[in-house]
């Protein structure tokens, strides 16, 4: 059973709630589910549809574009308090990316239906994500120049 | 030394060597001005004649204007170094050329030239000097590192002025021009060996290369006048400049009329102006550093930018009762040493409250129009007085002139706070007004966009720019929106038709008439119902029809309808149809009825009658499965007829839970069928609700539930100090409402003030901690970190009552925005207002907030002495969740 103040932590750490008050996130905190993973299993697919987004507390998941969902090529691995999955959950589309679980790992989900009632009452969340998202194409595009143009980054 | 000093200054480790060097290189600029100027002067005044003096006045101003354009049009083409090598080669040529004539004589106008050279290189030299700068330093690395560099240039010119005291007699004064050209190139291999080493200026950015740089120059100023005409600030800047360049060259031609007749020969003359130089530049140094931050903290801006004025009209009371050499002491004294403590700084902290994108254009209107023009003026009107033979009247030109400068001054410190809030709110995009209004009397254009939005596919979208389109186009908005109606679901239809109806208009009469005649009943009965509620003409034939109708709604619409029309004939009828619908098994029947029960006075008479059934009804409806019953039961409930009704107490307090925020609304809107106790316990768990609309919903109910609403909610905030700090907004909210005296506002945001101030020692402390922290102290950290700014907030709200409302929503905006620009501009602004003492406290705990500083200022409350007894202190407040996080924090923190 993980604490209540560390999962508030956890999110005031990550880059989609931490634009949101404590108190607020208390709610968000609550609303949080624990999953236990152990290396080598997939959290999701690519091209799968989910209903989760999802918070890491412990261990380490890398995220692979290839198309083949058993591949291990990473382009970002993540640790605590990164977020992922949450991109699916705003546009509908299937999952860009699978989540491939590197060390054993403790991660908490939160329901589609959940978030969105959340970012209702907290318009905060919505700039967490856009935050977020805002990472994520810096991310893309100095990838893209690295591996495409073979140029430093120009971010 | 200047490592010590460096250090004292804030100067970075990896800064040291750029401040050094950018120290020495300043060193030796403002050393080669203080010999420029003492020569120049020396050599005018003795060999040419200071009556010539005005005449080089008017010359001067045309020289200025165009270098100034010129060097602003070009200045960004090349890097700031080799810009800089282009000047101080130029100004050896000259020197060298200009020294070349004084020793073999051709012409007396050398003497007229060298003094232009000198002034026209001194102004250059000093911009350009500032550029270079920016070109090496980020912006804030410049502003920390600017006083200490500038300081070189003091030093520079006070041993610049005393190399020339002992050094004139010795060399001759023209010889002096040699020193200043080898100083001059000293300089230029200090700028090169430096770049050799270092590159080029890291934030240099090659200007934009076109044929029309100076037609952007002359735009630049041409944006300068405009906003000159639209902002008050800058225009009494401009005729503060104006006035302030008539009142020094006044006093400068005075003084040296004094010395030139004092010192009989040139030598001494120089050597009197290098002693003059190093003294006032010396005193003028020692003032910045000793007492200009002092005296701008004690008196502030406004005072201070009074200050020099003020003492330049002493010094020409002096020149009026004694034109002799103690009042030309004094005059210098006012120009060399007060002038550059004072004025000078306090004019640039002025520029800052001009928007950031005007600084540059406000500069270039006071270097190429302002200061050029007022010194033609100035030499002309010298030119003119001189010829009187007295100095009174050139000295009443200087006198008019400081009393000008003293009001335009005065004109700067109106404008200053305005010109900041103006700026503040552009840069948050505050509007001036709601949105919706702004919008009425806009162009067509906008019409066609509005409609757009009209038909959009979203149902929201649509509701929301139907809106806007009827506050804005209300002659148009008809048509357009029962357009969009026609094709639209049900409850869309519905929504459309009810926004319209304020406007009863016409065609939205014939459009319900029509509706009348489709088979969609639930556009039928709202179709009634707005023609009944508007007495349509047409609408009393058609109560019969609706009364008989089977639809539960469209029989509400018609029994409204008969009471609304008066129609006495159908009361019987329509009492009939209403206990039809209340005493039907359908839940749909008994919401129709209810619905309109209390809205009919009728009815409401015979209230006792009905009341037993309708109870009965009530408890059916609130206990249904379907939450939109339940919602229509509680809004009945809103227009209860009794205060109490026990029976539901229970039920109403458990509603509270729900999900769902509209029956939380419903909940507290109903409020007062509950005892007093059950009332009071509800109202104030709602002052915590995740929804603002809720916590104000509840404030509004808290206040209409007491007698001296004043007192309780006042006692509320200021003894009681309930709840966190967004139930106290709703409170504060609800108390702003009933317009309390000012002694009873002036107390409650004192105590806001001090509860932010002591949560921010109690930040401050936690961070100090360096022991383990756990979740809970780190969330600690956070929530006081979050509750310091919402207690800033709310004491800026309470100020609205005491201050100008407007402008306290945008220095709150300015503070919320967590931008340390706007946060500091909203302190300055802060600093401005009447409420002093409460001000001090926010000011301090902004400071502290965005310098990461701690200070104390004299204010001690703090009740906590360490780390368990401030987390005891915060288990023992009102607030839920700091309570909450400290009893976390002692229970597992090894505290």
């Amino acid at each position: 059973m993980i604490d209540l103040f560390e999962r508030i932590l956890l999110l005031k750490n990550s880059n989609i709630f931490a634009q949101v008050n404590t108190e607020d996130l208390r709610v968000v905190a609550e609303a949080l589910n624990v999953e236990n993973y152990v290396s080598g299993d997939r959290v999701f697919d690519i091209n799968g549809y989910g209903d989760h987004m999802y918070v890491l507390y412990s261990g380490k998941v890398g995220i692979s574009t290839n198309p083949d969902p058993k591949v291990l090529d990473f382009f970002a691995e993540l640790g605590p308090g990164d977020c992922f999955g949450e991109m699916n959950l705003l546009d509908e589309f299937p999952r860009s990316a699978t989540a491939h679980v590197i060390e054993d790992a403790k991660i908490f989900s939160l329901e589609k239906a959940q978030l969105r009632s959340l970012i209702i009452n907290y318009p905060e969340l919505s700039l967490g994500i856009m935050k977020s998202l805002s990472l994520r194409l810096r991310d893309t595009t100095t990838l893209l120049q690295n591996t495409i143009l073979n140029k430093p980054n120009i971010s | 030394m200047l490592d010590k000093i460096g250090k004292l200054l804030l100067v970075q480790a990896n800064e040291i060597s750029h401040v050094r060097y950018f120290f020495f290189l300043f060193m030796l600029i403002g050393c080669g001005m203080a010999l420029g100027r003492g020569t120049t002067d020396a050599l005018f005044f003795k060999r040419y004649g200071i009556e010539f003096l005005p005449m080089m006045y008017i010359i001067l101003g045309f020289f200025l204007s165009t270098v100034s354009i010129v060097y602003a049009a070009y200045s960004d083409r090349i890097s700031s170094e080799r810009f800089f090598y282009i000047l101080f080669i130029t100004f050896i040529i000259l020197l060298v050329g200009a020294w070349g004539f004084m020793v073999f004589p051709l012409t007396d106008v050398v003497y007229p030239a060298y003094f232009l050279i000198y002034e026209i290189a001194s102004e250059l030299l000093l911009v350009h000097a500032a550029l270079y700068l920016s070109q090496n330093f980020l912006s804030m690395q410049s502003k920390r590192l600017m006083p200490l560099i500038f300081a070189g240039t003091q030093i520079g010119v006070i041993i610049g002025g005393l190399f020339l005291a002992y050094a004139s007699p010795i060399l001759g004064v023209q010889n002096i021009i040699l020193i200043w050209c080898l100083i001059l190139t000293t300089s230029m291999i200090f700028i090169f060996a430096w770049h050799k080493s270092h590159g080029v200026s890291p934030y240099y950015r090659p200007g934009y290369t076109s044929r029309n740089q100076l037609q952007q120059s002359v735009s630049a100023l041409k944006q300068g006048l405009q906003y000159m005409g639209r902002s008050d600030m800058l225009r009494a800047m401009s005729f503060a400049l104006f006035f302030m360049v008539i009142t020094f060259y006044v006093l400068c031609y005075s003084v040296n009329i004094i010395y030139t007749k004092t010192f009989e020969t040139e030598e001494t003359l120089s050597s009197f102006y290098g002693i003059l130089t190093a003294v006032y530049s010396t005193l003028a140094l020692l003032f910045q550093i000793l007492l200009t931050n002092r005296v701008l903290r004690k008196f502030g801006i406004k005072t201070v930018n009074l200050f020099f004025p003020v003492t330049s009209l002493f010094s020409y009371s002096a020149l009026f009762f004694s034109f002799t050499l103690p009042a030309a002491l004094i005059g210098s004294f006012n120009k060399d040493a007060i002038m550059p403590a004072f004025r000078n700084p306090v004019r640039n902290l002025f520029y800052t409250a001009l928007p950031e994108h005007m600084h540059g254009r406000a500069h270039a209107l006071s270097i190429a129009i302002v200061l050029p023009l007022a010194l033609m003026v100035c030499g002309i009107l010298l030119w003119i007085m001189q010829k009187m033979g007295n100095h009174h009247y050139f000295l009443s030109i200087g006198v008019t002139a400081a009393v000008l400068y003293l009001f335009f001054n005065y004109k700067m410190n109106h404008a200053y706070v305005s010109e900041m809030l103006t700026n503040l709110k552009d840069k948050l995009f505050l509007p001036d007004k709601d949105a919706r209004h702004a919008l009425k009397g806009a162009p067509e254009n906008v019409l066609g966009e509005l409609k757009k939005g009209v038909f959009h596919k979203d149902d929201q979208i649509c509701i929301s720019f139907s809106k806007i389109l009827i506050e804005s186009f209300p002659e148009a908005a008809t048509g357009i929106i029962l357009e969009r109606a026609k094709n639209s679901k049900s409850s869309t239809k519905d929504r459309l038709l009810n926004l319209l109806l304020p406007l009863n208009d016409e065609l939205l009469q014939s459009f319900l008439l029509d509706s009348l005649k489709t088979s969609d009943n639930h556009l039928k009965a709202t179709a009634y119902k707005i023609l009944f509620q508007h007495n349509n003409e047409k609408g009393k034939f058609l109560l019969e029809n609706a009364l008989l109708d089977e639809n539960p709604r469209i029989i509400a619409a018609g029994i409204a309808g008969v009471f609304n029309y008066k129609n006495a004939k159908l009361y019987g009828q329509a009492v009939e149809r209403w206990r039809y619908l209340i005493s039907n098994n359908d839940i749909q029947n008994n919401l129709a009825a209810l619905d309109i029960f209390t809205h009919i006075d009728f009815l409401q008479e015979q209230k006792n009658d009905l009341l037993a059934e309708y109870k009965t009804l009530i408890i059916k409806l609130l206990n249904d499965i379907d939450e939109h019953v339940v919602l229509c039961a509680l809004r009945i409930l809103d227009n209860w007829p009794d205060k109490q009704f026990t029976e539901i107490e229970d039920k109403i307090y458990d509603l509270y839970n729900s999900q769902e925020k509209k029956i939380r609304l419903s909940v507290i809107d109903c409020s007062n069928v509950l005892s007093e106790n059950k009332r009071d316990s509800l109202l104030t768990r709602a002052l915590e609700d995740t929804s603002s609309e809720i916590r104000c919903l509840s404030a509004e109910k808290l206040t209409a539930a007491t007698k001296y609403p004043i007192e309780k909610l006042s006692l509320w905030l200021v003894v009681d100090r309930k709840g966190s700090p967004r139930a106290q907004e709703a409170i504060l909210q609800a108390l702003q409402k009933l317009q309390p005296p000012i002694e009873v506002m002036q107390r409650v945001a004192m105590t806001l003030a001090q509860t932010g101030y002591i949560y921010s020692r109690a930040l401050s402390m936690l961070h100090k901690y360096d022991g383990n922290k756990t979740a809970p102290t780190e969330i600690m950290i956070y929530s006081l970190n979050e509750r310091i700014r919402e207690y800033v907030d709310l004491t800026l709200m309470a100020l609205e009552n005491l201050e100008n409302p407007k402008n306290i929503k945008i220095v709150r905006a300015g503070v919320k925005s967590a931008d340390p620009r706007h946060i500091n501009r909203a302190c300055e602004v802060l600093q401005h207002m009447k409420t002093k003492n409460v001000l001090e406290i926010i000011g301090n705990i902004l400071e502290n907030i965005t310098s990461h500083k701690e200070k104390k200022n004299g204010y001690q409350l703090q009740p906590f002495f360490n780390l368990p007894s401030l987390l005891l202190w915060c288990v023992r407040q009102n607030d839920p969740w700091l309570n909450l996080c400290a009893e976390q924090a002692l229970l597992k923190g090894n505290i």
